[in-house]
This record gives structure tokens, sequence and C-alpha cells, in this order.
């Protein structure tokens, strides 16, 4: 008779999400860091004065003052208040990515764990998907609709969703033939009531781990393609388009690329912590079996 | 062959005042709490009890093979003959395991290398510790087979756990723990994951070797049936204590502790049809198994036991000797014999 | 009582499932996991199988209950054929068909409430307000010894045997017909199994249901059962009175499972060995009678003809060449 009792799974998934933040640092860390840069983002027009957009060919690639904390670019804007913006679209993209990719990976991935005949045909389609680099794709979407900040959300959230459907595919697989769900189905309850009750709530600790690694990548991807012309358009500030604009001036200042450059590595580092944090905290059990 | 010359009253294995912690700070449990045994030259002493009474720690902890981190091990005394354990150095100690005391464990799968021939598996202890050469650990591991009674045994040599069934895997754990001729062999539970006609199988051959090898045999197991069939003294382990002691006899024809009186009454027993009376319910202990993280000053079986009254709850119970070696730590043993002689 | 009505019949089933055996290219093997199983439980009655890993015993459970489709063979629940009524059809019956799992820690959703676990079946079967189903689970849950203060707890507050007592309040919460018990007790420990077996024994005197008794344990199983089949690698070797069965059991392998199991008194003569050898692979199962290979007293016969389940004595059925007289 075995002397230890498995760990005890977290009784709701809010709860877990709170004793996971409580037990593991990383997770309060890594949420605290970014909620201070999302805050920042939204707060932009209140952290700064100047118009992240005003041209002051006068004041151009000038170095540290009072007036421009952190100097201004070829162009004479405000980098700071670049940044500060440039958040915007780092997050947003992440989040919206993270969000749509887990939302439609999680309804075809419960299909595909559930309805047999489905399966085999939706998992050959996501290994087509699958194959298809980030980059490119979203550089033939852009080549085909104009350049805007939807059409790299719609490529990435494309690109990641059959990684999604993979993760729940598998957990409801394992689910399913779990003794409880078998409980449910003996005890008389209808497919979609197993699917709400027994097979949803169970998979909310992994995708959530998944969804900051999906929020990470589309951060760094959306800041590559923004780099190579191909992501957001030239007249919103991004960190991608600041390091683009300011190559040239490498040399001259570095500041100018390394600045946006800093921004992205905290924001995907403070996003990573959180999922590493996330995936050690929430329902081990789980884990383990994945 | 015979055990190794030890003066006669000197035991295979002696613990004293065994401890063994596991965690921290306000997560500190007391798994094993000042347990004293020992065992004899070609004795079994079967450690009896559920789960979560440390009976399983108690192997780890005698054998020091505890988690560091997480878990500690005291003693008054720990000896392997005349080998004092506790002043050995972590090397000296496991050139010790495997080779004078050895372990097989319940799930014989976790404990085989799953990449390992069962070859490598019996060879790896010999080659270490008797610095045997490839042919002469071969010939050994062959004749180890012989007397686990595994059948066509060059063949098994070469194949892997998977390929074997539990009970054919147990006797290869048996094979590579009794290579080196130990003198003491722990078996933690080593039939609970099998079937009955092959537990009867595995039985009969660990109490052979123990017979043909002289070894001092410790048989953990939660299993009456078994520790009745095979041992000749017993320790019964409640929440981490020893609640009673005693031959094998004496503790089936006489239990002292209440826990023991109880655990032997709800076991249905096969035969018990053959009365002419209506089926009737099995005598049931109340309660559960006690978590150890909240320890309560008295005894621990008090809150379950039928005969508990107030000193029961507030006073841990000494162990007190009887006649024949038999201890029993309850403040009410002359009430658990009147109430059985009552009932009769 | 038992009385003489069947509740459940099960005729010929088979069960055998494909494998793969190792190697990219290996054959596709079948293990033959049930072989032509027939019985007839009746109402109020306990029925239970006993039987090694491997014999089958609980493929005969799940298939009764739905949760493997068999290859073969039928289930008659009160009359009515189940085995092929598909997910819609079979889900109205369900509430006279419940099954008690083994592993108490892993029937139940670690994410729910005792009261939401126990009061899932109401919810599928009966109508009522939230208020008289909480009402109701209440009442469940201090009929299996649990009381109302429990509801709102989750399954990791409970030890092993408040869980398994939770999974028999699910179970019953239907006032179900027939009950099959995979092993209720073999995960709990012995101090706790008793609590459990009366609890079982003495719900179904109050209720009248039929219970399969799926177990591993001779003692237990002849402490709770009316009538007792033992099966040996997907077969039924022997079907008796319980009492009949353990007095004379006449097949040799369960005259071999009888011999085996250690008995709790040291006064007793020591382990004698019953019989060589491990249950062989139910991938390729000997001819003849599946357990010749072990068997001590198997003829030439044994080895090529398959023993018929015959009548011995009234009501004793064994399926052994040595018994035909």
């Amino acid at each position: 008779m075995a002397d230890a009792t498995p760990p005890a799974p977290h009784a709701t998934f809010g709860a877990g999400l709170w004793q996971a933040a409580c037990t593991h640092p990383t997770v309060a860390i890594g949420a605290a860091l970014l909620a201070l840069i999302a805050l920042s983002g939204i707060a932009a027009p209140l952290l700064t004065v100047h118009d992240p957009q005003a041209i002051d060919p006068l004041n151009s690639m000038a170095p540290s003052t009072a007036e421009n904390l952190l100097g201004t670019d070829h162009l004479g804007r405000d980098v700071l208040s670049r940044i500060l913006y440039g958040t915007r679209v780092s997050l947003a993209v992440g989040t919206l990515v993270a969000a749509i990719a887990t939302v439609v990976g999680l309804a075809i991935g419960i299909l595909a764990g559930f309805v047999r005949l489905l399966d085999a045909v939706v998992m050959r389609v996501m290994d087509g998907l699958m194959s298809i680099p980030a980059v490119l794709f979203a550089i033939a979407l852009m080549a085909v609709f104009r350049a805007s900040v939807e059409t790299v959300v719609i490529a990435l959230a494309i690109v990641e969703v059959p990684r999604v459907v993979r993760l729940v595919r598998s957990v409801v697989l394992t689910l399913r033939e779990l003794p409880f769900v078998e409980g449910a189905i003996v005890s008389g309850s209808t497919l979609p009531a197993i699917l709400w009750r027994h097979i949803l709530p169970n998979t909310l600790a992994p995708l959530t781990v998944q969804a900051t690694y999906i929020a990470a990548s589309a951060i760094i991807v959306e800041a590559a393609l923004s780099f190579l012309g191909a992501g957001t358009p030239p007249e919103i500030p991004s960190w991608g388009n600041m390091m683009a604009e300011s190559r040239a001036f490498f040399l001259l200042d570095p500041a100018l690329t390394l600045m946006p450059g800093v921004a992205l590595t905290i924001t995907v580092l403070a996003v990573n912590m959180l999922g590493d944090g996330l995936r050690d905290g929430l329902d081990p059990r789980l884990q383990g079996r994945l | 062959m015979a055990a190794r010359g030890h003066a006669a009253d000197t035991p295979a294995l002696r613990v004293r005042d065994l401890e063994v912690e596991l965690g921290r700070g306000t997560r500190r449990v007391v798994a094993v709490d000042r347990l004293s045994f020992e065992v004899a030259a070609g004795e079994t002493l079967a450690i009896v009890g559920e789960s979560g009474c440390g009976k399983s720690m108690t192997a780890l902890g005698v054998l020091r093979l505890l988690p560091g981190a997480s878990a500690r091990m005291r003693a008054t005394e720990l000896t392997l003959g005349e080998i004092d354990l506790l002043s050995l150095s972590p090397e000296e100690l496991r050139r010790l395991r495997g080779d004078r005391i050895a372990m097989i464990f319940q799930e014989p799968m976790t404990s085989l290398n799953p990449v390992l021939t069962v070859e490598r598996q019996i060879t790896e202890t010999l080659r270490v510790h008797r610095q045997l050469g490839r042919s002469a650990a071969r010939a050994r591991a062959l004749e180890l087979l012989h007397a686990v009674r595994i059948p066509d045994p060059e063949r098994r040599l070469q194949q892997y756990p998977f390929e074997l069934s539990g009970g054919m895997r147990q006797r290869v754990m048996i094979a590579a723990a009794v290579s080196c001729n130990p003198d003491v062999l722990i078996a933690d539970e080593p039939t609970t994951a099998l079937d009955v006609t092959v537990q009867a199988q595995i039985l009969e051959v660990l109490l052979d070797l123990k017979r043909q090898r002289g070894m001092a045999l410790v048989l953990i197991t939660h299993d009456l049936g078994v520790v009745a069939q095979t041992a000749q003294r017993v320790v019964v382990m409640y929440a981490g204590r020893k609640v009673e002691e005693a031959r094998v006899r004496d503790l089936f024809a006489n239990p002292r502790h209440p826990y023991t009186r109880g655990l032997m009454g709800s076991m249905p027993r096969l035969g018990a049809s053959q009365g002419d009376g209506p089926r009737g319910r099995l005598p049931e202990m109340a309660g559960t198994v006690p978590v150890l993280d909240r320890p309560a000053p008295g005894c621990a079986f008090a809150p379950r036991c039928a005969l508990a009254d107030a000193r029961c709850t507030r006073e841990a119970p000494p162990l007190v000797a009887f006649e024949d070696g038999h201890t029993a730590a309850c403040w009410r043993a002359d009430a658990v014999i009147e109430a059985a002689h009552g009932v009769d | 009582m038992a009385s003489t009505e069947p509740v459940l019949e099960v005729r010929d089933l088979v069960k055998h499932f494909a494998v793969r055996r190792s190697g990219w290219f290996g054959a596709r093997a079948i293990v033959h996991a049930v072989d032509g199983v027939s019985f007839v439980l009746r109402r109020a009655e306990t029925l239970a199988i006993v039987g090694e890993s491997g014999s089958g015993k609980s493929t005969v459970g799940r298939m009764i209950v739905g949760l493997t489709p068999p290859t073969a063979g039928s289930v008659h629940l009160m009359g009515q054929r189940i085995d092929q009524l598909g997910r819609r059809k079979m889900r109205p019956l369900r509430r006279h068909l419940q099954l008690i799992f083994q592993d108490p820690y892993a029937s139940l959703n670690p994410r729910m409430t005792a009261g939401r676990i126990v009061g899932e079946p109401l919810g599928n079967f009966v109508t009522e307000s939230a208020a008289e189903r909480r009402d109701r689970t209440a009442a469940l849950l201090s009929r299996v010894g649990l009381g109302a203060q429990y509801l709102d707890r989750h399954p990791h507050q409970f030890s092993g045997g408040q869980r398994q007592r939770l999974g028999i309040a699910r179970a019953i919460a239907t006032r179900p017909t027939v009950v099959v018990c995979d092993e209720p007790v073999s995960a709990l420990d012995v101090s706790v199994q008793a609590q459990v077996i009366n609890l079982l024994v003495d719900l179904q005197a109050e209720f009248g249901m039929s219970y399969l008794f799926i177990a591993h344990d001779l003692g237990v199983v002849e402490h709770v059962s009316d009538r007792t089949a033992v099966m040996y690698l997907g077969r039924l070797v022997e079907i008796a009175q319980t009492r009949a069965l353990f007095r004379a059991p006449q097949h040799p392998y369960t005259q071999a499972l009888m011999a085996s199991v250690p008995l709790p008194d040291p006064t007793k003569p020591r382990l004698t060995l019953a019989v060589e050898g491990e249950v062989p692979s139910a991938i390729a199962p000997p001819p003849g009678c599946r357990f010749h290979t072990r068997c001590p007293h198997a003829k030439p016969v044994c080895r090529t003809e398959v023993p018929p389940l015959r009548v011995i004595a009234p009501g004793h059925e064994a399926a052994c060449h040595l018994l035909s007289g």
C-alpha cells in the first residue's frame, strides 16, 4: 500500500492561479513586471508630454536631456515616448495572438480529442499548418493584404493554433480515459455536460501556460516582422520599427537601437517567467502527463 | 551457506530509537518515532501496518537511503552485526548496501533498470562488490536464477525487465538482492503487487533463501496472512510508532493492543462463511488512518479506540513488557484482554 | 434476500483487443481478454467474480456498463438488450445500472465539490430545484456516513475511505437496480475496508440492489457474495453458491487459488505451493483448457479440447474435463 498520497490538485482554476503565485515567486515577479509594463503602455499619454510621431528635425539625435529623457532619434522624435507607445503594439499583439490561438485551438482540440472521425483529418491539417514558418507566412499575408497590426495578429494566430490543438487534444485523450470521466459517462451525463464539467476545467491549467509561451513568441515575431518592414506599418511606433529605423545610425548612437531591444527583452522575460512559474505551480499532476 | 560468524547474542540488525523526520518547519512530520527492534540471523521479523504508519520509512531509514534534502534520520544505535552504521561515511555505507544488507521493493519495475538485461542487473552488484570477472559473474547469476526458481535461466539472462511478468521481475530483484549473500534482507511489500498464486511462490523463495543462507529477513507488509505464514516475530506500527511486538503465535493468539485486535477483526477471513449463522457484519474500526501532520499529545489510536479513556488522549502510552518478550503500548492493555474474553 | 428474477444477463460475452507486437512492422496481435462468458445476476443478489490479473473480470464489468464495447455476445438489463444501444439510447437506462470504481482518487473529478460529484447523476435524471437537489445530496452523503458539512469540500480533502464513500453515494444516487462494484475496497487500508464492505452490505439490504462484485480478495468475496464465479484467462471456470464453492471448490484452479491465500493464523499449516508458474499471456492463450499448463492433474484431453461449463451439483457449475464423471 502506498505511503504517499498524490499531490492535491487545486480545487478551482482561480485558486490554483493564486496558489501558484504564492508558492512560486517567478509567477509573482513576472506578473508584477508585466503589470508595470502594461500600465506604462496604457498610461503613456500621462507619462510623457511628447507626441511619439512629432518630428523635430532641429533637435535630431539629441542626447538625454531633462526635456527628452532618452534623447531623440534621427527625425527628432522623443525616444522615451516612442518606447512607451511601442509597448501597446507588443502587448496587444501578444495578448490577441494568445487569446485567439487558445480559443480557436481549444475548440478544435476538444473536438479532435472526442470525435474520432474528425481527429485524423484535423490533425493532418494541423501538421500541415505547423510546417509553415511563422515569419514567411506573415510576410506572404502582408503581401496579399495591407500591412497592419491586425494582419500580423491573424498571421501569427493561424500559425500558433496547431500547437494549442495538439496540446488540448493530448490532454483530452488523457482525460477521457480517466475514471472520473468514465464515472460521468456512467452517471448518464451528456457529452456537452462532460466536456463542460470535466474536460474543460482540467485543460485550463496547461492551456494558460501554453498561452504565455504563445504571447512571448508572438511579441518577438512581431518585432522581427516590423524590423523587416513586413509588420506594423511605420506610422505606428513599435519596437521593431524603432530598431529598423535607427539601425542606419547604429555607429552614431547604438543606444537608439538597443533601447527598444532592451524593452522587448524585459517584456518577453516577464511573460516567460510568468509562464514557467505557472507551469510549475499549476496542477503538477497533469503537467507531468504532458 | 552459513551466516558469517556472529557472537550468539549479537543480532544481525539492531535498531534503537530510530526517528525519521520529513519536511521542515510547520510542515515537519515525524514519520517514524523512537522505533527499536532487532532481528537475529535466520529470523524473519515482520513489520506490519497500514499506509502512512511509517513502515517503508523505517526501511529507508535503516539503510540510510532517505532523500537527504527533505528527510532526516536519527537513532541512538544502528548496528549491522558488529558494524556501527551510524559512524560510517556515505561511501562506506554505499559499499555495505547490496553487500551485507540488501533491500527489495514492492514494484520491481521501478527498481530494475529498464535498459539493462537481467544478466547486467544481477552481475552489477557482484562486479562492484566482489570484483568478479564477466564469466564468473555470469555463472553466479545463473546459479542465483536457479535459486529463485526461474525456469529457463539461460534465456532469461538476455531478457529485459519489460519482457518479464511481475512475478519474474520480483524473482530477478530477489536474485540481485541476495547475490552477495547479505546478512540482512529488507523486503518492503514484496508481494503486494502480485497475484495470490504468485505471491505464494515468491514467499516460498524468500523463506527458502533465508533458511539456506541464514539471512535475517525483515518483511514489511500490510497483510496479516503473510505475517502469520512467514514471520517468527512481529512489530505492529501505527502512526509512526511501534504499538505492539510479539512472537507471531502470541500476537495472533493474544493481541494486546486494541489496534492489532481491530486489524485482525476487521479482516474478512477465508472460511468464515462455513459457520451456520447468517452472514454478519464485519467488526469495523471507526475513523481512518491518522494524518501525521497533526499530532495529538496522547495515544495516536485513541480517537478510533473503543476503550480509550481520558488518560489515552492526554498522555502517550509507553511500551510495556508482558510475558515472553510481548510488549504493547497501551494504557488499557489489561482491558483489551478482558474485553476480548467478554466477547468470546 | 435474493429472488430468482434475473435483472442482468450476460451471454457469450467476448472481448478481443488488437495490439501491435514490438517493432514497427510487428504483426497485430489479439489479446483474448474475455472469451465467452455467460451468467445471470438476480434481483437483490450479490454475484462475485474473482480472478487474478489478466482473468478479464474487470473487462466483463466494463462491457456491462458500456465503457468497453464487446466484440461479441450480449448484455441484457431487465430483459432489454443494452450492448448495442449506442450512447444516446443507453443514457436513460444508466440510472438503473451504475458502477463503483476501484481507484477512489482518480474516479472523482478533483475540481468538483463532493456535492456536485454526488449530485451529478441526480441532475441527469431527476428534475428538481437546486435546493431540493442539495437536500437530496446531503441526505445521500449522510447515508454513506459523511455529514452534510462535507458538501462543499473537494476530493483531496477526503481520505481514501471517504472518497470511496463518495463514489458509492454517486452510484446509488439514482437508486439503480444493478451496481457493478469493480474492486471497490482493494485500494483501501484493511481497517477501512471493513467499513466500506459493511456500508455496501447495508445499502443492499436497504435498497434491494443487485451487486456484481468484482474482486481478487477471496476473503472479501466470501464475506459479501451470495454466489461466486471464478475466472481464469478470460473464461469462467466455476460458478456456484458462495458457501458451496468455498466449502468444496471443484475446479483445480479454484482449489489452487484458495490454497494460495495465506491464512492469518500461525497455527494453520505453512504455505503450500498450490500451483506452479504464472498466468500465461492472453495474446496466445493455451489451447484446450486454459489452465492445463499449470494444472497438476492435466490429462491429454485438457490440451486439446475446451471443457464446457457443466452442472456438477445443483447450482454448481465447473469447466473441467476431470469433473465430467
